[in-house]
């Protein structure tokens, strides 16, 4: 009985990954871009971007999603579902996205910091050519999880008005009336996104850090 | 005449793999009451595992072990208890195993401190002792359960030299004093030769020579064992 | 723009769902704590693959159709929870998946040598658990477990949508009544803001006291 609302269901994940792919594109740049920043020499760029992260880490999603979709308007802004959803979530997720950039450059042996200076390359160069590439291995399995994160707090845009899955379980609900057997179906079919992308991640993880500092 | 007493141990056709390696093959040992036995050999010989299976740490692939009585065993990187002081380690399982009251456990645990030479060092965390004072907290730790079998898996290898006397000569007057039945793993050729009522020479798996210590060490009559005997004498 | 004037008059509406906001927290954290430690216990035994299962479901799906499903689900089958428990409920069992695996951590840390020394002194396998292995397990994991926390304080939002009257709730109050926005979400977000910097200062000095040890 349940299956006849199936597509009903398949649109609103369909939705749920658009907004992922939307978020994961504006967290990972703007994560990157933070998480370097707090780790320059230059005082009050590296402030700004504690700041920043801790702004972004310190409240909560939903929070950030309300204040945009309902604020902003106040503002004379217009923005849709999609937009605020996409951008609310990026930039939560951002903030985790550069603490996980900033621990991982940071966990980079500090002997390989030495070696660079001790050849001659300017900090520029020794970041980008030795430091980093050792990061980027360092942060996939924390990016991995953060990625399945971001897909689950996807849920959250239901609640501004946004018709992704979780939106169209309400949907089924009303036309059912039957909570139990759709939530349940709701539930499994997040499942069968994200443990499979997990488990892709972990794939992706194995074969890129081979860089691993011994 | 005295009739013999049964084995304390009795090991038949015990086979230990790790993966696909093989540690022991048909491995067949008796051991008779308040005996002490030392097992010497070069490393990778299946000394140590032969104690882990009789402790029953890890199972063995084929063959049967008959233990009949409780065991001990000190480790060679002792495995003393972190959160608890030394007395503490050795008052531990009397009370929880053998259910003895805390006035009765401390008796013992301090009667055995200064066995193993340890008084007034009651309340130190293993942390701020010395590694021959950790390993002798280790040997009252496992007195402390009385078994009538006590392991001794290379309990002095992790010591610096130093402090490996201290230890040597609890051993050594344990093996003097108590019936407890004693299997020592170890490299220390002298001790072993003073101590045990038998040596085992072990080798990839395998017992090569066994026999009393004077003909082992004095007169040994395989070659592998003499090989062995010379490479460790001549250091 | 931003009326203070208001802000500060919603404060104690507000301040009435933070109370609700905490006992929700602390319910949750304590339902974690302990479902966290059964699962991890369950995973080293018989049970395994059971544990693994529910583990990767619950941190496989979002938190807020797990309270949709115990919420509108539980009293098909007759279970009439307050929405209060069944958020406490929901908010633990969600999180006891992560912390069975932040227990897992602790207790893979311990050196194997403390398992062969319990064997050897004839501790049974639950007396070597709670007096040797969990005493030494435990202490180094309490500044992640107090991350955690913080964590499911910044989810408690969620419950407002299973009707639990927290801060989010109040100030979905207030705009209801004032047809405002900007200032119960903004007082929302500073408290929030205020509350989870102060913890995880908290847990960084946590941090470096359990690193001194």
């Amino acid at each position: 009985m349940i299956f006849s609302f199936l597509p009903v269901l398949l649109r609103g994940a369909l939705i749920t990954l658009e907004v992922t792919a939307f978020a994961a594109c504006i967290a990972f740049v703007i994560g990157v871009m933070a998480g370097s920043a707090a780790l320059s020499r230059t005082t009050a760029l590296r402030i700004a971007a504690k700041a920043y992260i801790e702004i972004f880490r310190g409240t909560s999603a939903l929070i950030q999603l309300f204040y945009l979709f309902f604020i902003l308007p106040v503002l004379g802004i217009e923005i849709s579902p999609m937009s605020a959803a996409s951008l609310g979530l990026g930039l939560t997720f951002s903030a985790y996205a550069a603490e996980i950039v900033r621990s991982s450059v940071l966990s980079v042996h500090p002997g390989q910091w030495d070696a660079a200076q001790a050849l001659g390359m300017p900090r520029s160069i020794a970041f980008s050519r030795i430091i980093f590439p050792q990061a980027f291995a360092l942060m996939f399995a924390p990016f991995g999880n953060l990625l399945v994160e971001l897909l689950k707090s996807t849920s959250l845009v239901s609640l501004i008005t946004l018709t992704d899955l979780t939106f169209a379980g309400t949907q089924v609900i009303t036309s059912t009336g039957k909570p139990g057997q759709t939530w349940a179906a709701v539930l499994v079919l997040y499942f069968l996104m994200c443990f499979p992308l997990a488990q892709a991640m972990r794939k992706l993880e194995k074969r890129y850090t081979v860089y691993r500092h011994v | 005449m005295p009739v013999p007493e049964s084995p304390i141990i009795q090991c038949r056709g015990v086979t230990k793999f790790y993966g696909s390696k093989r540690i022991l093959e048909d491995f067949n040992l008796d051991v008779a009451p308040g005996e002490k036995v030392a097992i010497i050999g070069p490393s990778g010989s299946g000394k140590s595992t032969v104690l882990r299976l009789l402790m029953g740490l890890e199972p063995c692939q084929a063959g049967t072990i008959k233990i009949s009585a409780t065991v001990g065993m000190v480790f060679q990187h002792f495995n003393l208890f972190p959160h608890m002081t030394a007395i503490q380690n050795v008052m531990e399982a009397p009370m929880r195993v053998l259910k003895l009251s805390r006035e009765e456990a401390r008796q013992r645990a301090r009667s055995l401190f200064e066995k193993v030479g340890l008084e007034g060092r009651d309340e130190a965390y293993p942390a701020r002792l010395s590694g021959g004072e950790q390993q002798r907290v280790a040997i009252a730790r496992a007195l402390a359960m009385q078994p009538r079998v006590l392991l001794f898996d290379e309990v002095t290898s992790a010591l610096d030299p130093e402090l490996v006397g201290g230890v040597l000569t609890v051993l050594r007057k344990l093996a003097s004093e108590s019936g407890v039945t004693m299997l020592i793993v170890t490299h220390e050729m002298a001790f072993a030769r003073d101590v045990s009522d038998r040596v085992l020479f072990m080798e990839q798996g395998k017992i090569i020579e066994q026999g009393p210590p004077l003909l082992i060490f004095n007169t040994p009559q395989n070659e592998r064992t003499k090989t062995f005997l010379s490479q460790i004498l001549s250091k | 723009m931003f009326d203070t004037h208001l802000a500060i008059q919603i404060l104690p509406l507000l301040l009435q769902g933070l109370v609700v906001t905490v006992e929700a927290t602390v319910g949750g954290f304590i339902v974690a704590l302990l479902g966290g430690l059964l699962l991890a216990l369950a995973e080293r035994s018989r049970l395994h693959v059971a544990a693994r299962c529910i583990i990767e479901f619950l941190r496989n799906t979002p938190l807020l159709v797990q309270l949709y499903f115990f919420f509108y689900g539980l009293p098909l089958i007759q279970i009439r929870f307050s929405a209060m428990l069944t958020g406490v409920l929901g908010l633990g069992i969600y999180y006891s998946a992560y912390i069975a695996e932040v227990y897992r951590s602790g207790i893979d840390a311990v050196p194997k040598g403390q398992w062969e020394a319990a064997k050897s002194l004839g501790f049974s396998r639950s007396q070597a658990w709670f007096r040797i292995i969990l005493p030494q397990a435990i202490p180094p994991l309490i500044p992640v477990l107090g991350n955690y926390l913080i964590g499911m304080f910044k989810e408690t939002p969620l419950l407002a949508m299973i009707t639990i009257p927290e801060l989010l709730s109040a100030a979905r109050q207030v705009t209801g009544m004032t047809y405002r926005y900007t200032e119960p979400y903004t007082m929302v977000a500073l408290i929030f803001l205020a509350i989870s910097y102060l913890a995880s200062l908290l847990i960084r000095q946590l941090e470096r006291q359990v690193a001194r040890a």
